[in-house]
């Protein structure tokens, strides 16, 4: 029996069943419709579940990207700016070149999204090689700017007018992702986002290339001794990070805002970067956190509208269960233990 | 009267899964040297640790009458610090409780130079000492904690032949003013010429202790590993075939030829290090020579990744087709490497869970199977129990046998007398001398010129 | 004395830092801290009108949330930067739940108009702060063991003395210290507003890295800062965007740590 606690996964859901519980109950004046409408609310119909799936998509994709960074052994604290990135050069490109709208244009800004986000992380990682600032640091710095700058441009170039929130007009009908679970938003970047996780999982695991990074990521001397070129493996996958979060920008217009919002990037990179910390070594892990990540976050939304909790209910239970998944102990203590 | 008394100690390590000490005891008199040998791995540091309360053991008594200070193998001193600075860590003189009282200190520490006739500046940073200094200063560290009871893992281990003297002839005048002295070692010399008992431990167990001066030592060896070593006899003279390659690096300018050891030596920073990156880069672009690195955690296995990642790293192309790793490839080859090489590990494990011994195992079997033609072998049986390291130099020899040539980079004076046909002597980062262990080479001699000495 | 308001923030904050920099970690939640403390002041002001009971509370409060924090870190051997994330994500969570809870309403609180805070003995101490760091880190017992434990663990282990305390401690006086830069800025605005701290205390970390890790270069990294928060606040009345102006200070530090690594580079190489 308590060897079954210790299970990893039994002590996640614990984790995430009695912290807000507590809160639940210590927040609402009506705990027990507050507790089921958070828990079940997200299944309740195909409208949440689709929603819920469909808020997941861009955070599959941002979890991967935290995760390559993490596997390169560099943080990227830049999320949020890259998403916000992707999505402004997405929505402000598709509404100015309106004219051309077809899917080679549409092409074209995608590629043009992926690349200036991936440049931006690839100036943090070259200025970590080259003269030793801590890529932790820049990423952030970088993204702050670009946030800046980003609404400078939504706000005085390419502000919607007449509307109650900072946001862009909507981007060409054409370009919107198919929807595939109406009546809820659930749209067919969901199934991309799915696909680009199993794939990169893929080559992490079975390439040789993937071999060479992980190799790479985890110890540099041993890495340079065994003729791998560890400097390349690491400023790309910074790079390839970057590109990843900037793509759920482009996924979080094209699929889910259809315009790009001031302020409104879901928390999407710093979410990408605990979720990936809690798939741990499996990179195909990333799908069940994300899913639970969005979860969380579509119960407490839930709860907010039926019963008088607030929506932060869920950033609270996530970052008890940040704090506690970066534990060596828990790791040391149950996961090797287990193995024995 | 016994100072110390250690019942029933256990202590188990999860990360690795070992016991470390199993039901182990230890009782030291007031006022002696006591040894502890055993051979690596035994849980020697482990019971010290424990005494000196920095690890806590599962389950055991220990009844102490006095403050113990320890001195371990790899220095606790901070070079950006002072002496001075050093020495009062823990026990700082202070005035009201919180501001050090330097004038106090330097009172205090110049008493204990004067007492024991040490000469040291107390203002120079410790970054600027050399390794016995260092060690006089951790010395004098403990002496002014006020300890009376002083524990030495391995004291002479980095030390020349000259410092190692000059050490023990402190440790025996700390004896004469009162202080109980444990000491952890190898070398023969030590137990001998200092102790006046000594512990044997064999994994984690106690096995007896003895009266220095009743026992014949070389039965101690005996002793640590539990049975009689075949002991591999290496052939230092035989004559040697064609060149099979000529180095040309800043330090060393020599050809290596086939059934030919090249042995080099030296002691602390004495270029070693600086000539190991050198060949290491030569090895990087030659695939005829194999490296095996004297950081073996670091350069020799990936700690954090699976036995079977480590193990095909070097070969990692012949397991790939059109880029995809195979699975079942790889899996039959590792668990051959595992078989072939006796590795005590299975190929999807953690490779940091392993053993000291099976690691370096794992590191010889991914640079043999590869079968180089020359072999740079650095530090090979550092910190290796006396079998395993005698496994080592088997595979040595026959490698050796199957006209391969060897360059063997080594501080232990030993090891470079018994396996070498050629021996270079490294001082100040460059070799200034070369000899032929041909009988007339000696630890002596090596010694000598180690310390700088080339006046014949 | 304008420059000298925007110093304080930063002083209090960075110097606070350098603690745990000491110590051999990176407290990555400043921002959450001078957030937290910034609400809890506003809040306990607001429900007890006494100035006092508002920065006692607040900072027993901010020490009791940095022991937890830090007593957790240690005890559970935990990666300090990713616990630090977490720290802020929660603090930000906690803020809006118990804003939500007692005020009824997620944006600003304000205090009455009439209110007037005396803050100007918190520009004295902040502007004292560096002197007294360098005195403390040199002179005293517990300056040395702090740099030490940032350097060797095991040192202290071997001497008997126990690691964590240091670290722990550290935690808790940049914790304090980052408060009082919250409470300052909420006394200076007589309100508290959810994003109070607009990215200070991400910025008094690169202010620690570019003042090499000592107070009196931290000291000048403040200075440099608050003269670019001046020249932002005074060009906003001009035609320059404030977005681009918001932006500039990122760019700024990120242009002085290549600059100051590089020098570091070419000194080591030679």
């Amino acid at each position: 029996m308590i060897r079954l606690f210790k299970h990893p996964v039994i002590l996640i859901l614990l984790l995430i069943l009695c912290p807000t519980t507590i809160l639940i109950f210590l927040l609402s004046n009506d705990p027990l419709l507050s507790l089921t409408s958070f828990f079940s609310g997200p299944f309740s119909n195909t409208y949440h579940l689709g929603n819920m799936l469909n808020s997941s998509s861009p955070l599959l994709l941002t979890s991967l990207g935290a995760y390559i960074a993490l596997k390169s052994n560099s943080f990227n604290l830049g999320g949020e700016g890259q998403v916000f990135l992707g999505a402004t050069i997405t929505a402000l490109l598709s509404v100015y070149f309106d004219r051309y709208a077809n899917y080679g244009t549409l092409g074209l800004i995608i590629l043009i999204a992926i690349i200036a986000t991936g440049l931006i992380t690839w100036l943090s990682a070259w200025l970590d090689s080259r003269y030793h600032v801590n890529s932790l640091i820049s990423t952030y710095l970088l993204s702050m700017a670009t946030i800046h700058i980003c609404n400078y441009f939504i706000t005085q170039k390419f502000l919607k007018e007449g509307s109650n929130i900072l946001a862009s007009d909507k981007i060409n009908d054409l370009y919107k992702l198919k929807n595939i679970l109406p009546p809820s938003t659930l749209s067919s970047g969901f199934v991309i986002a799915l696909v680009i996780v199993v794939i990169s999982s893929f080559i992490l695991k079975y390439t040789i290339l993937g071999y060479e990074f992980k190799i790479s990521g985890r110890n540099t001397k041993f890495a340079h001794s065994m003729g791998i070129n560890s400097n390349i493996y690491k400023i790309s996958g910074l790079t390839l990070s970057g590109s990843l979060h900037g793509l759920a920008g482009v996924l979080l217009v094209l699929g889910n805002h259809h315009a790009v919002i001031v302020g409104f990037s879901n928390n999407l990179g710093w979410n990408g970067l605990s979720s990936a910390l809690l798939a741990g070594s499996k990179s195909i892990m990333i799908i069940v956190t994300s899913l639970l990540y969005s979860y969380l976050d579509s119960g407490s939304n839930y709860a907010t509208i039926t019963s008088d909790l607030t929506i932060e209910v869920s950033t609270i239970v996530k970052s008890v269960l940040f704090f506690v998944i970066s534990s060596k102990i828990i790791k040391e203590q149950i996961i090797y233990r287990n193995k024995k | 009267m016994n100072i110390i008394e250690m019942n029933h100690i256990c202590k188990y390590f999860h990360v690795n899964n070992t016991q470390a000490l199993d039901n182990m005891r230890l009782s030291v008199k007031q006022g002696e040297i006591h040894a502890i040998v055993g051979e690596n791995g035994a849980g020697k540091s482990t019971l010290m640790k424990i005494l000196h309360n920095i690890e806590k053991c599962d389950s055991g008594e220990i009844t102490i009458s006095g403050n113990t200070g320890m001195v371990s193998q790899h220095f606790r001193l901070i070079d950006e610090l002072s002496i001075l600075e050093n020495i009062i860590i823990g026990v700082e003189p202070c005035k009201m409780g919180f501001l050090i009282d330097n004038k106090q200190s330097k009172e205090s520490i110049k008493r204990i130079l004067d007492k024991y006739g040490f000469h040291l500046d107390i203002n120079e940073k410790v970054g600027n000492l050399s390794i016995g200094q260092k060690q006089l200063v951790e010395i004098i560290k403990i002496i002014f904690n006020n300890s009376d009871i002083l524990i030495f893992d391995e004291p002479t281990s980095a030390l020349s032949d000259n410092e190692a003297h000059k050490l023990r002839e402190t440790l025996l005048s700390l004896k004469k003013n009162g202080k109980t002295i444990i000491i952890i070692s190898h070398k023969i010399k030590d137990i001998e010429s200092i102790s006046d008992r000594f512990t044997i431990m064999r994994k984690g167990q106690y096995i007896e202790t003895v009266e220095t001066k009743n026992v014949n030592l070389d039965e101690i060896s005996r002793h640590m590993s539990g049975s009689d070593i075949v002991k591999t006899i290496i052939n230092t003279t035989n004559s040697v075939g064609k060149v099979l390659y000529s180095f040309n690096t800043k330090q060393l300018k020599t050809s290596i030829h086939e059934n030919e050891i090249i042995g080099i030596t030296g002691y602390g920073d004495c270029g070693l290090h600086t000539l190991e990156n050198d060949l290491e880069e030569i090895s990087l672009k030659n695939e005829n020579i194999g490296y095996v690195p004297s950081d073996r955690l670091g350069k020799g296995v990936e700690l954090n990744s699976l036995l079977k990642e480590t193990m095909i790293a070097k070969k990692r192309f012949n397991f790939s087709k059109i880029g995809l790793l195979q699975t079942k490839r790889i899996n039959d080859y590792c668990n051959g490497l595992i078989r072939k090489f006796n590795i005590k590990g299975y190929i999807n494990s953690i490779t940091g869970t392993l053993s000291g011994g099976n690691l370096q195992k794992t590191v010889l079997a991914r640079v043999l199977d590869t079968d180089p033609e020359i072999l740079v072998l650095c530090s090979p049986t550092w910190g290796i129990d006396l079998e395993s390291s005698n496994n080592i130099y088997n595979q040595i020899k026959l490698l050796k046998d199957r006209n391969r040539g060897i360059i063997l980079l080594s501080s232990d004076i030993d090891e470079i007398l018994k396996l070498s046909n050629r021996i270079f002597v490294m001082y100040k980062g460059n070799i200034i001398k070369e000899l032929k262990n041909d009988g007339s080479a000696s630890q002596e001699i090596i010694g000598k010129f180690s310390s700088g000495i080339i006046n014949d | 004395m304008d420059i000298f308001q925007a110093m304080t923030p930063f002083l209090l904050a960075s110097i606070g830092g350098l603690y745990t920099e000491y110590s051999g970690t990176t407290n990555v939640a400043i921002e959450g801290y001078m957030t937290m403390s910034a609400f809890l002041f506003i809040t306990i002001y607001k429900i007890t009108g006494s100035y006092f009971l508002g920065i006692t509370l607040a900072l027993i409060l901010i020490i009791l949330l940095s022991f937890i924090h830090s007593y957790l870190t240690v005890k559970l051997k935990a990666n300090s930067i990713i616990t630090g994330l977490a720290v802020n994500m929660g603090f930000f969570g906690l803020i809006s739940t118990i804003e939500f809870k007692l005020f009824n309403t997620k944006g600003v609180i304000f205090l009455e108009r009439t209110t007037r805070l005396d803050s100007s003995w918190l520009i004295v101490v902040a502007l004292i702060l560096p002197l007294l760091t360098m005195f403390i880190i040199n002179k005293t017992r517990y300056g040395l063991r702090l740099r030490i434990r940032g350097i060797s663990k095991k040192t202290l282990m071997y001497s008997n003395i126990n690691p964590d305390f240091y670290r722990i401690s550290a935690v808790i006086v940049s914790g304090i210290l980052a408060g009082l830069g919250g409470i300052f800025l909420a006394m200076e605005l007589r309100s508290f507003i959810p994003n109070i701290s607009a990215g200070r205390g991400w910025i008094s970390l690169v202010i620690i890295y570019l003042g090499r890790k000592h107070p009196i270069g931290i000291f000048f990294g403040c200075l440099i800062f608050s003269i670019t928060q001046i020249f932002s606040n005074f060009s906003q009345k001009m035609a320059i965007p404030s977005d681009i102006i918001l932006a500039f200070p990122y760019i700024l530090t990120l242009v002085a740590l290549i600059l100051t690594s590089r020098t570091k580079v070419k000194k080591d190489s030679l």
